[in-house]
């Protein structure tokens, strides 16, 4: 894919992979040598667009939009203004922040930041390098930059848009000039995407001198193929089943869809991004509450749907969104919700475990069909790490999926996306799905080196990928998996696939935590602890760590990580620190944490 | 090692006197089973590998391993212990088992359901009420049988004392036990097994000691029996028999039950001579490549049994005596109170199944801790898997006699045939069961308790066993009538025990299914109900009247019906 081009120094002898060079020869069939000559001339300015990443700048006034992404969406925003500006011949060079060369800041002139903000108010993985750089001693001044910063948010996370709000302030704080205030989207981050890359671009045709070479404004668009959130590819369902005994608190999933090899590529690590149908049942109940029929006609940005359908599948109920709530309060005139939105510490606890469905029912209020469609949200995709390989299952993608269910305010709840995929999918079914990457989460560049994979429930779901993938290609290294869950018989996922890799000596050691088998009971950071001699052997070794899942079991493996290099590094603490740092920075310490 | 020696053999030889790779298989989170051949091994410590086969294929639907867990069957001579001791079995079973306690054919209790990490604790937790389960199962001499004869103490005690000597004797001398359970220390210098060599028997084996006119021990089932010959209350000494057994395979005309032979008399100090020279004949002349073909019994019909008895005549010294003429009544237990004539009393209660536990229906479980925190004598298990509170002063009767009727513990309105019948553990645990027996059994008999009622035979005893597989647990082919498991829901169908257990019941009609089987019976107790001589056993009627023949060389086409 086009960040495999970006990330290798100098072309290699052939950057295409074969799909790509498919793709490329279909797009220049049947051209005539002269529109041949042209395109040559125009794919030349695309590559000026992108030049390959870590090479020096040579000193003009070129302008970089670096981005920050996990899920995709700061990417999109960036590629989009890139396309804009190319569109209007201005010279860019867009890059991901992992990719960036740190002491090309200090040449910057014009620097355009797309940035959301992960697990609570981190950046994401691939921004961690630039924060610790603009934080350290070795920060450089920055009294000739420009820049102008764009986050991605969710206001219902308490540090809305902190990597965004903190980057902003490094960058000041090192002497750079933002060219106007840092803008903050949350969830429904469109419209004001496309207003903020209006005023970029007017700005940086200012800023583009005379002389340079413009490009003839063609969209990119058309003749790149890629899924992605705004142009999902259509999979079907070939099968679900339970993955966790019936007596498990926790109902697991497996997941298999099938997909079309030539559309879709991923690869270990990646996530699949996906749009769900809501329950019919909560559409039922909203409609009856509302008392609005279920094929009143209602508009979403142009498109005209029954208002059944867009509860269905366009709009947002089973997060229960800050704004929505701010909305509600405007329409319903309730005083106890307009005292609510004006204070955001109560909002996000009020809306914490509840669900749209929660205000119609405490607060009722008059609303027609388009104002209904208006006030909620459109549907936020979810994430799922892929838990296969393409190289065992070519035209197949699984997912490990956990119903996520809890009970708040008189109500059993279920989660939107999760509820759909383990309850009311069926074989057969259509499912509208797009491919995450997350270079930051990579098997080892050398089929040799070791790795160490822990997880926490579905957090194992990326290692069975792995797994698959060094088994397809016959790779060599050593592996090591370290699982935690509730139960030994109940709630061990994948057991038989590991015990067999275990067998075919691909998996060379198991470490296991349950949690709630008496006689037994332990978490992963502890049984990492207690395998701290052996951990650090590997580690000395070359391992590459993994860690993948929720972020309090990702905190606590950090914690137990610093013991460790304590304990067997005799490392003091700040050192230790550092020695995990150096990890990180090696990418021998990878984290997907949701 | 010839090549085509049977696996297990080299199994044993490479285990290291019984260690294997246990602690390994032990250590290992990943998995609820041991490692293979440690599977093999861990039954020579007692226990057996076993999985939840109702929930086999849901399981594997679900990428989680087989519901993995272990039976540990311990040994108990005679199947004596003390309530001190049972209220430790008790509270084991409670809290580290599936929660039931199972009493076995074989006069012991066995755990089901306990998990691998489970394993040691537990075997310390029996250790420390001086219980063990060396050689519970495996190649080896297992429980030894002893009737648990109550209304003759004096004579029941120096019995059961021999009986105790020759399961001491036979067993394996490894510390393996210790060191891998007991955290015990190495001996130093090198091991040996006088008795059994490092690759122990090519088989499991069986002994027994009764006391007639009681063949609840079923001796002749035995591989090696003892029948003990009395005088009033002294022992002259035992009658000895050999070569018996039940397990046998379906269609498998080379496989068959087969009575024990009688040897000869030998006097009481010449019993543990003879034990171990019938072992080492076996250990040295029995089938090392074949384990279907590995029992004694199949050793015998080898050898002969002129030649077998000269061996074990040579090997113990000793020249057998003609053997005594005795008696045997019956095969059941007499439930309910006896005295001893030394003013003790003893308690036989009904268990059905053997099945120990606490269900909405009874409090087996609640009922025989509180007997045993009352009282002071011991408890017997019997061959038929009920329970004796034995040695009850006269004071105390009617304190344990209201516990036990509480707890629905006394047989007391239990039909004659109910009462005289028993079915093997087969489904869920039984790897090897093709069909239900212990969870079926209760309700197949009470459809049999309603036809014997309607044809008026209901207050004659008959002796039934159903077994889940041709493997014979419940001695099935020495029942008047045995079910013996062919498939879901089939069974064939044996018929012409003795009531006695010195008689091999015939297979009458293969694979049936309930109907089927209830069908054939009301025709056959239509007839028994008309035609039977007064006091005439169902048994001893089939074969009177020719309904099966009787079995006189039992290698001869077993599998036949009719
Ligand atoms: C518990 C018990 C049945 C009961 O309901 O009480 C039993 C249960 C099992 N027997 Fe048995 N046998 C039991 C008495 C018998 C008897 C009766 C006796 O010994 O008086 C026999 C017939 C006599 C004989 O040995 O011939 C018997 C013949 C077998 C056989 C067939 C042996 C053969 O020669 O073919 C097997 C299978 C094997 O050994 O390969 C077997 C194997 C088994 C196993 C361990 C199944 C297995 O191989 O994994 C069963 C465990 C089931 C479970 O989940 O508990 N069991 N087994 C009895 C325990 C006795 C004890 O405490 O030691
Ligand atoms: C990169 C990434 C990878 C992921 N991989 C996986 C994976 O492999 N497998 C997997 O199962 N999930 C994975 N997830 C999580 C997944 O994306 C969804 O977040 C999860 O399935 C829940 O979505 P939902 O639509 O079912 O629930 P939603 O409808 O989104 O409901 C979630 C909302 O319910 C409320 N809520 C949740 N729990 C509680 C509670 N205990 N008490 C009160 N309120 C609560 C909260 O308001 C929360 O916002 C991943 C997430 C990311 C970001
Ligand atoms: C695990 C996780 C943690 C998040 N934490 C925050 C947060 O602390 N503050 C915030 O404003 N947004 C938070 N968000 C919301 C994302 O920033 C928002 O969805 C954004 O659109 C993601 O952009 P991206 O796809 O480029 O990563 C979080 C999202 C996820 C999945
Ligand atoms: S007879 Fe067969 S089914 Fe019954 S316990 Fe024995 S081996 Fe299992």
């Amino acid at each position: 894919m086009d960040n495999t081009a970006k990330t290798t120094e100098g072309l290699p002898s052939r950057p295409l992979d074969g799909l790509q060079l498919s793709r490329l020869q279909q797009a220049v069939e049947g051209l005539s040598s002269e529109q041949l000559a042209w395109a040559s001339g125009y794919l030349a300015g695309l590559g000026a667009v992108e030049p390959a990443a870590g090479t020096a700048l040579n000193e003009n006034r070129e302008v970089t939009i670096l981005y920050a992404t996990q899920g995709g969406n700061a990417r999109s925003v960036a590629e989009a203004l890139a396309e804009n500006a190319t569109a209007r011949g201005v010279v860019s060079r867009l890059v991901s922040a992992d990719n960036y060369r740190l002491k090309d800041l200090a040449k910057e002139r014009l620097l355009i930041v797309v940035i959301s903000t992960q697990g609570e108010g981190e950046p994401p993985e691939s921004a961690i390098e630039l924060f610790r750089y603009l934080q350290g001693k070795k920060a450089p001044r920055l009294d000739e930059l420009k820049y102008a910063v764009f986050g991605l948010g969710d206001s219902s996370y308490e540090q809305f848009c902190q990597a965004a709000r903190e980057l902003d302030e490094l960058l000041r704080m090192h002497g750079a000039q933002a060219l106007f205030e840092r803008v903050d989207a949350d969830v429904d981050f469109q419209q004001l995407s496309s207003n903020w890359q209006g005023r970029i671009l007017k700005i940086l045709e200012k800023q583009q001198p005379s002389d340079q070479a413009t490009i003839i404004p063609l969209q990119r668009g058309h003749a790149r193929v890629r899924y992605d959130r705004n142009q999902p590819f259509q999979a079907e369902l070939l099968e679900r089943r339970r993955i966790t005994s019936i007596d498990a608190v926790c109902n697991v999933q497996h997941i298999s869809l099938e997909i079309d090899p030539q559309s879709i590529r991923y690869r270990p690590g990646d996530a699949l991004g996906l749009f769900f149908m809501n329950d019919p049942a909560m559409i039922e109940e909203i409609l009856s509450l509302t008392g609005l029929s279920a094929d009143a006609p209602v508009s979403l940005n142009g498109e005209s749907l029954t208002l059944a359908r867009a509860l269905g599948e366009r709009l947002e109920l089973t997060q229960l969104h800050p704004n929505v709530v701010k909305a509600w309060s405007a329409l319903s005139a309730v005083p106890e919700l307009a005292a609510l939105s004006q204070d955001g510490e109560k909002l996000r606890a009020f809306v914490g475990a509840r669900q749209f469905i929660d205000l119609l029912q405490s607060y009722p209020a008059e609303v027609d069909a388009q104002g209904l469609a208006r006030i909620l949200q459109a549907q936020q995709p979810r994430l799922y790490s892929i838990a296969s390989s393409q190289a065992a299952y070519e035209d197949e993608i699984h997912l490990t999926v956990a119903a996520l269910r809890y009970r708040g305010h008189g109500r059993d709840r279920l989660g939107g996306a999760s509820g759909y995929l383990t309850q009311r999918i069926s074989e057969g079914d259509p499912l509208h799905v797009y491919v995450v990457e997350n270079p930051s989460f990579r098997l080892p560049a050398s089929a040799d080196t070791p790795i160490i994979m822990v997880a926490a429930g579905t957090g194992i779901a990326p290692y069975r990928a792995f797994l698959q993938e060094r088994e397809a290609l016959g790779c060599a290294g050593d592996s090591w998996l370290v699982f935690g869950n509730r139960h030994f018989h109940r709630d061990f996922l994948y057991q038989s696939e590991w015990l067999n890799y275990r067998r075919a000596g691909l998996l060379n050691r198991i470490s296991l935590a349950f949690s709630r088998d008496e006689g037994a009971r332990t978490y992963v950071q502890a049984r990492l602890y207690e395998d701290r001699a052996e951990l650090y052997r590997w580690l000395q070794e070359g391992a590459q760590l993994y860690v993948c899942g929720g972020v309090e079991m990702e905190r606590g493996v950090c914690q137990s990580l610093l013991a460790i290099a304590q304990d067997q590094g005799g490392l003091h603490e700040e050192a230790a620190v550092e020695y995990i740092e150096s990890l990180r920075r090696q990418g021998r310490y990878q984290r997907d944490v949701y | 090692m010839d090549i085509k020696v049977n696996p297990n053999e080299l199994i044993k030889a490479n285990s290291r006197y019984l260690r294997g790779t246990l602690r390994k298989s032990l250590a290992d989170q990943a998995s609820g089973a041991l490692m293979p051949d440690d599977a093999q091994i861990s039954k020579f410590h007692g226990f057996y590998e076993q999985d939840d086969r109702d929930q086999r294929l849901e399981r594997q639907r679900q990428f989680l391993e087989p519901y993995y867990s272990f039976m540990l069957r311990a040994r108990l001579p005679g199947g004596i212990c003390t309530p001190q001791q049972w209220l430790a079995i008790d509270a084991v079973g409670r809290e580290m088992g599936n929660g039931t306690i199972r009493l076995t054919t074989r006069q012991t209790f066995q755990y089901h359901g306990i998990l691998k990490r489970n394993l040691k604790p537990l075997i310390r937790r029996i250790n420390q009420a001086m219980i063990d389960s060396i050689g519970g199962c495996g190649d080896v001499n297992r429980n030894v049988l002893c009737n648990p004869n109550p209304e003759r103490s004096a004579l029941h005690g120096e019995v059961y004392h021999w009986a105790r000597r020759i399961s001491e004797h036979l067993l394996p001398k490894t510390r393996a036990y210790h060191e891998i359970w007991l955290d015990g220390k190495p001996v130093a210098g090198g091991e040996s097994e006088p008795v059994y060599g490092k690759t122990y028997l090519p088989r499991k084996f069986k002994t027994a000691v009764a006391i007639p006119p009681h063949n609840d021990v079923d001796v002749y089932t035995n591989d090696l029996g003892f029948v003990s010959i009395a005088e009033g209350d002294r022992l002259l000494g035992f009658n000895v028999l050999a070569g018996g057994g039940m397990g046998a395979t379906h269609d498998d005309p080379t496989t068959f039950p087969r009575l024990a032979d009688e040897l000869g008399f030998i006097p009481p100090q010449q019993t543990l001579a003879v034990a171990e020279a019938v072992v080492g004949v076996q250990r040295d002349f029995g089938d090392r490549v074949s384990r279907r073909h590995a029992r004694l019994k199949y050793t015998i019909e080898r050898l002969g049994l002129a030649a077998f008895v000269t061996e074990v005549e040579r090997r113990a010294g000793l020249r057998f005596e003609p053997v005594r003429s005795v008696r045997f009544t019956g095969q059941g237990d007499r439930y309910g109170w006896v005295e001893d004539g030394q003013g003790r009393w003893h308690l036989t209660l009904y268990i059905e199944n053997g099945r120990v536990a606490d269900t909405p229906g009874a409090k087996l479980m609640s009922g025989l801790r509180e007997i045993a925190g009352n009282h002071r004598g011991d408890f017997r298990i019997t061959p038929n898997q009920n329970l004796i509170v034995a040695g009850v002063p006269e004071d105390q009767k009617a304190t344990i006699e209201a516990i036990a009727r509480r707890h629905d513990l006394l047989a007391e309105d239990r039909s004659p045939t109910r009462l005289a019948s028993i079915a093997c553990v087969a489904l869920p645990t039984c790897p090897q069961a093709m069909a239900e027996a212990e969870r079926y059994f209760p309700e197949f008999l009470r459809k049999i308790e309603e036809m014997a009622g309607r044809h008026g035979i209901d207050r004659q005893a008959i002796v039934m066993r159903m077994t889940g597989c041709p493997n014979g647990c419940a001695r099935p082919y020495v029942a008047e009538i045995g079910l013996v498991g062919k498939g879901p829901g089939r069974y064939n169908l044996q018929l012409g025990g003795a009531g006695t257990g010195l008689r091999l019941n015939r297979l009458f009609r293969k694979n049936l299914n309930e109907s089927e089987l209830l069908q054939t019976l009301d025709g056959l107790f239509c007839i028994y109900a008309s035609d039977r001589l007064p006091e005439e056993r169902f048994g001893d009627f089939v074969v009177r009247r020719g309904l099966v023949n009787r079995v006189v060389n039992p290698a001869e086409a077993p599998h036949e019906s009719a």
